[in-house]
């Protein structure tokens, strides 16, 4: 039984995995040696998949094939930055909180993390890119001034466990550095548990980036981009449903690939604290 | 040697302490309540202040940006003026923190609405969707996390985890565009446009961007339940329930169900949040006159007070709900431990 | 009065085990012989594993919710084989004519019910929905419960362990069962209300005449109250007889247990201990499951099945093989 789990486990994993290798593979050659750029413009309008356009053509008689292939760099990467930057931030302001002695500092910035936190996510998003003006570089501020909220929050509670664990207190006997404790014994431990955090939160912000894209507020045309293509293409979904289908597809493939990753080392993760 | 004797005292003494034990569950039930409260204000405290600040600390000034390149120095100082922007922040805080406590949040940068206006005449319509979503997801989680807690094949379990992990990755606004697709255009079974706000006769547009909204919070919703049931399944009331032989719906409601709503409570009302993002983007594609749809409208013309008003609603709304969703979760099951 | 008639149940090589299509059958208990008269208190003693529980389980038939099952033998109540009955006839014993308090009083009343609502649920299944408040205000009262009227209304986290217990024997009580399980009703209770709880339990064996089977894992508290003990290892009972036989032990188990006990331990002497651990289940050796932690053991105890109960019904039977040469010694 539990070794089946094991297995399973690690079927999804694997299948995440290449999911998500095959997207990248096609993201980085589709657009080298494909005919047609990204952006250019022919007289072939929405044209219907055939064997010349895969995905068949958009408003403009751009090639949907290559414009969902050469977005894939920019939705995962923003969507990778705008997760790391909040990850490593939420997780050092975090663990400082847990493991620091003053008492004030503790309640206002620990109270802080909870406003931030009240406000809905995607709505909190929109309202600071509303402030920075529409952009990826804005969306990804944005997401790292929302999101390390929620980083600092599972750290600071995790830190307070770490904290009190006897190698810390064997290190601090030791007569090792503070920094040193910090950066080798705690934040290591802490981040095992933020960072599974960051591989479902990773889902969340990919459709958060493109739902931004998809509202108005995202990458400025006429770069490719997931949300962006399935909103300019909305308009003609009754004529033209590739445009926009094949857009949302690979959205959600990505998706998917980074769920099943996450899910098999939960699976992983759960049989092993069973034992 | 254990002692044969059941003497009166002993017992005197057991059920007197017992008399007590209901008035140190009200002390205690008011010193939580009490501390939550004040929890719930502060943080409150911190949504007003974000919220305030957003207009203050954005780069370059709003007021130019709002009015555009060609607006004149002149038009620029006497809206500056207006919104009070010119004194200093501390008092602009205070301003706007007495001005909001007494329902005042400010004036579009351009009609002259109230915001509070603005989001009482649309609130409605998002709230409609909201709650329509949220019982939609609670009347499909139920059965199924019922059937696959009570199944003992572990092939549904396999099914169940990586099937709603699945669909946790489906974005919300692309499954809104197929469903617009197939039941607007295909089927002609939700209006192309238009909206009428009378209760009955507006379900005709919202149920399609409710149930779509609902399916972002069914996978979380029945994670939490099943797993919430299966602890309650290895409970040994669930045998006494067996025992007793209640009739079979007494026993899933009584026995299963009742003992382990009350995680599935608490999260609902922390889900309320995400539900709120979700109806914004419904509320743009089925063009609904929701909040949502006026925030992205606010953004769009750069009306930054109807932004700001916006955001500091929803803020509010989230941390009184979760407030609820504790205390009712408490109030279920006093095994829950507020947190 | 004739054996036949005073006899309540009878179980005879009671076998339970898991089985599953495909794979081989975990025995969990063979060998499983005793018998339970009208209005007799039997306590059935062993430690964790030894099989115990699954045998009340067995008789209140709770086995299925757990994929396990009777694999053989019998178990004779009022002369009905309970390993043969379906669903509706258990519905008609289960928590009726058989009541069960179970094992854990923090855990075994239903959090979200009143105490009110639990009876009712547990006497609405015999009773008129009139008579109901009193009856339960009856039942509170039976098991020595004061201020009826406010714990009624009471959920069962107001309640300490020992209230939330009575309350639970209460409901067990509502259908005036004949035999009443009660599965090691005393765990995590403070030592006085544990004696409180066995004394109640005696007058209800006393006044109402149900005879009641105690499990529990401490040979002293059942040598206290009960009329007749059983003792079971290793999913077998390995002897039989009453609290009087018991007293001078004939099994190798029994006398071990019975030195280990704290109670009788003489003041500054070696608190002595079984040596070694019960075998796991699926890891039963050949012959006498007690073999390897017994003093007494020769060539013989390892051959074979595990021995049956030598000696009549109704007397005192052990299963050991060398059980003469012990009472001698």
């Amino acid at each position: 039984m539990t070794k089946k789990q094991r297995e399973e486990g690690k079927f999804d994993i694997y299948c995440g995995l290449s999911m998500l290798s095959l997207m990248l593979v096609g993201g980085l050659l589709v657009p080298l040696l494909s005919k047609y750029g990204a952006n250019e413009v022919t007289a072939d309008q929405m044209m219907s998949p055939s064997l010349e356009h895969f995905f068949g053509t958009d408003l403009l008689g751009r090639d949907v094939f290559v414009r969902v292939f050469s977005a894939v760099f920019i939705d995962l990467g923003a969507a990778f930055i705008g997760v790391l930057i909040p990850l490593s931030v939420g997780t050092v302001i975090g663990t400082l909180l847990g493991i620091s002695k003053n008492r004030r500092i503790k309640g206002v910035v620990g109270s802080l993390i909870d406003g931030i936190n009240a406000f809905p996510f995607l709505i909190f998003v929109i309202a600071l890119v509303a402030f920075l003006g529409a952009g990826l570089g804005s969306i990804i501020v944005a997401l790292s001034l929302v999101n390390w909220a929620r980083y600092a929050r599972i750290a600071r509670t995790r830190a307070v466990v770490i904290n009190q664990q006897g190698y810390v207190e064997a290190a601090r006997t030791l007569g090792y550095r503070p920094t040193r404790i910090l950066f080798r014994h705690i934040i290591p431990n802490v981040s095992s548990e933020t960072r599974a955090y960051a591989l479902s939160d990773f889902i969340i912000v990919i459709i958060a980036v493109a739902a931004l894209s998809f509202l108005g507020l995202g990458v400025n045309p006429p770069q490719a981009e997931w949300g962006g293509m399935i909103k300019d293409a909305s308009n003609i979904i009754t004529l033209a449903w590739w445009a926009s289908v094949f857009p949302g597809l690979a959205l959600s493939w990505a998706g998917i690939s980074v769920a099943l990753i996450s899910e098999g080392l939960n699976r992983r993760n759960r049989e092993g604290s069973q034992r | 040697m254990i002692s044969r004797n059941l003497s009166d005292e002993s017992l005197g003494e057991e059920i007197s302490s017992e008399q007590q034990a209901p008035n140190k569950n009200r002390g205690e039930l008011r010193r939580t309540f009490q501390g939550r409260i004040l929890r719930s204000c502060i943080v409150s405290f911190w949504v007003m202040f974000i919220a305030f600040s957003l207009l203050r600390i954005s780069p370059g000034d709003p007021i130019r940006l709002a009015l555009g390149t060609d607006a004149t120095e002149e038009a620029v100082k006497v809206l500056r003026e207006k919104f009070g922007l010119d004194k200093p922040f501390l008092v602009q805080f205070y301003d706007y923190f007495t001005g909001a406590l007494s329902g005042n949040i400010g004036v579009s940068f351009f009609s002259q609405r109230q915001v509070n206006e603005v989001i009482s005449t649309h609130l409605p319509v998002t709230a409609m969707i909201i709650i329509l979503s949220m019982g939609a997801a609670i009347f499909i989680s139920i059965p199924i996390a019922l059937s696959v807690a009570l199944s003992s094949r572990s092939s549904s379990k396999r099914v169940f985890g990586v099937s709603t992990s699945i669909s946790l990755a489906i974005p919300g606004f692309f499954l809104a565009l197929l469903g617009l697709l197939y039941f607007g255009t295909v089927l002609n079974w939700v209006p192309a446009a238009g909206y009428e706000g009378e209760f009955p006769k507006n379900l005709k547009y919202l149920w399609l961007p409710a149930l779509v909204n609902c399916f972002s919070l069914v996978p979380i919703l029945t994670r939490v339940l099943h797993s919430s049931l299966m602890d309650t399944l290895d409970e040994e009331f669930v045998e006494t329930g067996v025992i007793r032989g209640v009739s079979k719906i007494k026993f899933y409601w009584s026995y299963l169900l009742r003992p382990s709503l009350a995680p599935t409570v608490v999260l609902m009302s922390y889900m309320v949040g995400v539900m709120i993002g979700g109806t914004v983007v419904m509320e743009t594609i089925f063009s609904l006159p929701g909040i949502g749809r006026e925030l992205i409208q606010a953004v769009s013309t750069r009306d930054y007070a109807v932004v700001q008003g916006i955001i500091l609603v929803f803020g509010l709304i989230v941390v009184f709900v979760s407030f609820v969703g504790d205390l009712l979760g408490y109030l279920l099951d006093r095994r829950v431990t507020l947190s | 009065m004739s054996s036949l008639e005073k006899k309540l149940l009878e179980l005879t090589n009671l076998e339970i085990g898991i089985v599953k299509p495909g794979r081989k059958t975990l025995v969990l208990v063979n060998q499983a012989n005793f018998q339970v008269d009208y209005g007799q208190m039997v306590g059935i003693v062993g430690e964790s594993g030894s099989g115990k529980t699954m045998v009340c389980r067995a008789i209140i038939g709770t086995l299925q919710r757990r994929g396990v099952s009777i694999i053989g033998g019998q178990v004779l109540f009022e002369g009905e084989d309970l390993s043969q009955i379906n669903e509706a006839r258990w519905k008609v014993l289960r928590g009726k004519v058989i009541g069960y308090v179970p094992q854990s009083a923090l855990a075994g009343p239903n959090p979200v019910l009143t105490v009110a609502k639990q009876l009712a649920e547990a006497l609405e299944q015999i009773e008129g929905t009139e008579s109901i408040k009193s009856r339960s205000k009856e039942m509170l009262d039976l098991v020595k419960i004061r201020r009826i009227d406010t714990v009624m209304k009471q959920y069962p986290y107001q309640l300490s362990g020992g209230m939330r217990q009575r309350v639970m024997i209460a409901c067990a009580l509502a259908s005036k069962p004949k035999l009443l399980i009660a599965d090691e009703p005393t765990t995590g209770l403070d030592v006085t209300v544990q004696s409180q709880i066995m004394e109640l339990l005696k007058e209800i064996r006393r006044d109402l005449g149900t005879a009641i089977i105690l499990i529990s894992h401490d040979l002293a508290l059942v040598d206290e109250v009960c009329d007749k003990i059983v003792v079971m290892h290793a999913g077998a009972t390995v002897e039989v007889g009453t609290t009087e036989d018991l007293s001078r032990p004939r099994h190798p188990y029994t006398i071990a247990l019975n030195s280990s006990r704290i109670d009788i331990a003489k003041p500054g002497g070696e608190l002595i201990t079984i040596k070694g651990n019960p075998p796991s289940v699926g890891q039963w050796m050949q012959g006498c499951r007690f073999a390897e932690r017994c003093d007494y053991k020769d060539t013989d105890c390892s051959v074979g099945e595990q021995p049956p109960l030598f000696g009549d019904k109704d007397k005192h039977q052990t299963a050991c093989l060398h059980a003469d040469k012990i009472v001698r010694a």
